[in-house]
C-alpha cells in the first residue's frame, strides 16, 4: 500500500483528481491516526487534525512551497500533524508537561518549518471579492482557479480548457477580471 | 509581467523591474493587489472545498466498512484476542513455562513516550543543548540524547530530564540504568511518576520479574489514570 502512495507524484496531486486525493487520504489515514494516538486528543479530534494536516499539505503543494518531494507524503503529514496536535492540546489546555510548549524538533518538523500553518482570515476587501467571484460564470471561475490557484500557464490552460489559442485564453481571462471588477464597483 | 509573476516565471531581471514598478507605479500596484486578493479568495474557497471533500471520504469509509465504527473497542478486542492466543499457547505446550509470555507482553505494550516537555523559553545555551537532546531522542539516537542530557548542568536540570534519561536507556536496552532513573522520578514525586511506574512494570515484564511488575501496576492503577486500562488487563493476565 505504501509503495502506491510513493508513486503518486507532485504532478498527480496538483491535478487534484478526486481519486488521487482519496487514495492519498486513505493510504495515510491509519498510519497517521496511530501516530496521533500517542497524544491525548480524542479520536474525533485526531481525524479532524488529520484532515487539516492534509489540507495544509495540499495547500503548500499548490502554492509551490513544496517544489519536489524530499520525503514521503506521510512524513509531511506527520510534521504538520504534530504542530496541529500540540496546538489543539494547548487549546484544550491539556498540558502533559510543566514547561510544555510547541516542540519544533525532529526531521519531519524541519521539513515543514517553512510551511504556512495558519492563514489569516479574509480582509473585508477579500470578502467582497469572494462574494462576487461566486457570481461569475462557471467557465470564468474555472479559468481563474486554474491560473491563480493551480498555477497553470496560459499555454497549459489553453490545452486543458480546449481553447483555440493563447490569445483566446488571455482575452477570456481579461473579460472575467473586468466583469468581476465591475460587479464589485457597482455594489461598493 | 503580472502573468509571469503568478505562474512563477519571472526571470531575475524581470523581478527587479517588477519590484520597481510596484514601488513607483500606483496603478500597477493596484492591479497587483487586486490579483493577489483574488488569488487568496480562490485559495480560501479551494481549501474549504477540499476539507469538505475529506469529511466526505471519512463518511464513506465509515459506511463502506461498518467495522470501523467499532474502532474504540477494536484495540481492546485485538488485545483480548492476542491475550487469548497467548493463554491458549500457554495451555497447549509450554507447561514448563506456564504463565504469560513476558517478552510479547512487553513488545505489545511498550511504546516510545513522546517528547511533551521541551520548552523554548529557557537560557540560550542550556536550551540549545536540551534541544539537541530532544532532537536526538525523537529521531531515535538515544545515546546522543543521553550524552546531551548529561551536558546540562545540575542547576538547570528540569525534573523531567530524569524521566527522559530513563526512557533513552530503556530504548537502548540498558534496563538497569533505566530503572535507576525511573526510581529517581518516583522518589522525587515528579509529574511523570505514573509514567515511571508503567515503564518500570514493562521492564519487569521483560526481565520476567512478575512480582515487581505486579507491584508497579498496582500502584499505577490504584493511584493514577495513566494507561489504566492496559495496566488492569496486564494485571489480570499476570494473575
Amino acid at each position: 500500500m505504501e509503495n502506491e502512495t510513493a508513486n503518486i507524484t507532485l504532478e498527480d496531486l496538483k491535478k487534484g483528481s478526486e481519486s488521487v486525493l482519496k487514495k492519498v487520504y486513505e493510504e495515510n489515514r491509519d498510519k497517521f491516526l496511530n501516530y496521533a494516538r500517542r497524544y491525548s486528543l480524542s479520536e474525533d479530534e485526531n481525524i479532524d487534525v488529520y484532515q487539516d494536516a492534509y489540507v495544509i499539505f495540499y495547500d503548500n503543494v499548490m502554492s509551490g512551497k513544496i517544489e519536489s518531494f524530499t520525503s514521503s507524503i506521510s512524513t509531511y503529514l506527520f510534521g504538520i500533524g504534530k504542530y496541529l496536535i500540540f496546538d489543539q492540546m494547548r487549546k484544550n489546555k491539556k498540558t502533559v508537561g510543566s514547561n510544555y510548549d510547541l516542540s519544533m524538533v525532529g526531521e519531519s518538523d524541519e521539513l515543514v518549518s517553512t510551511f504556512e500553518m495558519e492563514r489569516p482570515g479574509l480582509t473585508t476587501e477579500q470578502q467582497l471579492l469572494q462574494k462576487y467571484f461566486g457570481t461569475l460564470g462557471k467557465k470564468c471561475q474555472e479559468l481563474l482557479t486554474l491560473f491563480y490557484y493551480r498555477g497553470l500557464t496560459i499555454q497549459e490552460i489553453m490545452v486543458a480548457g480546449g481553447y483555440n489559442s493563447e490569445n483566446v485564453v488571455k482575452s477570456q481571462k481579461s473579460r472575467c477580471m473586468k466583469t468581476l471588477k465591475e460587479r464589485i464597483n457597482e455594489n461598493r | 509581467m503580472l502573468l509571469n509573476y503568478f505562474t512563477n516565471d519571472l526571470t531575475a531581471e524581470q523581478e527587479l523591474r517588477f519590484n520597481e514598478l510596484l514601488a513607483t507605479d500606483s496603478e500597477f500596484k493596484q492591479q497587483f493587489d487586486f490579483e493577489k486578493d483574488l488569488q487568496e479568495v480562490i485559495r480560501d474557497k479551494e481549501v474549504s472545498e477540499l476539507k469538505s471533500k475529506l469529511v466526505g471520504f471519512e463518511k464513506e469509509l465509515a459506511t463502506e466498512t461498518p467495522v470501523i465504527k467499532l474502532k474504540p473497542n477494536y484495540r481492546k478486542w485485538a488485545m483480548a484476542a492476542s491475550i487469548a492466543l497467548l493463554v491458549t499457547f500457554g495451555w497447549m505446550g509450554y507447561n514448563n513455562f506456564s504463565g504469560p509470555n513476558y517478552g510479547s507482553l512487553y513488545e505489545t505494550n511498550f511504546q516510545e513516550y513522546p517528547n511533551t516537555v521541551y520548552a523554548i523559553t529557557r537560557g540560550e545555551t542550556v536550551e540549545s543543548i536540551e534541544r539537541d537532546a530532544f532532537v536526538a531522542y525523537e529521531s531515535g539516537n538515544y545515546q546522543a540524547a543521553i550524552d546531551n542530557f548529561n551536558k546540562i548542568p545540575a542547576s538547570d536540570r528540569e525534573e523531567y530530564l530524569d524521566f527522559y534519561m530513563g526512557l533513552s536507556y530503556m530504548n537502548l536496552g540498558q534496563t538497569q540504568e533505566s530503572e535507576t532513573f525511573f526510581n529517581k522520578v518516583i522518589s522525587s514525586e515528579s509529574e511523570f511518576t505514573p509514567e515511571a511506574h508503567w515503564y518500570l512494570a514493562l521492564i519487569s515484564l521483560k526481565e520476567e520479574d512478575k512480582e515487581s511488575a505486579i507491584k508497579n501496576l498496582k500502584i499505577l492503577t490504584s493511584k493514577y489514570n495513566f494507561q489504566k486500562d492496559k495496566a488492569l488487563e496486564l494485571l489480570q493476565e499476570l494473575d
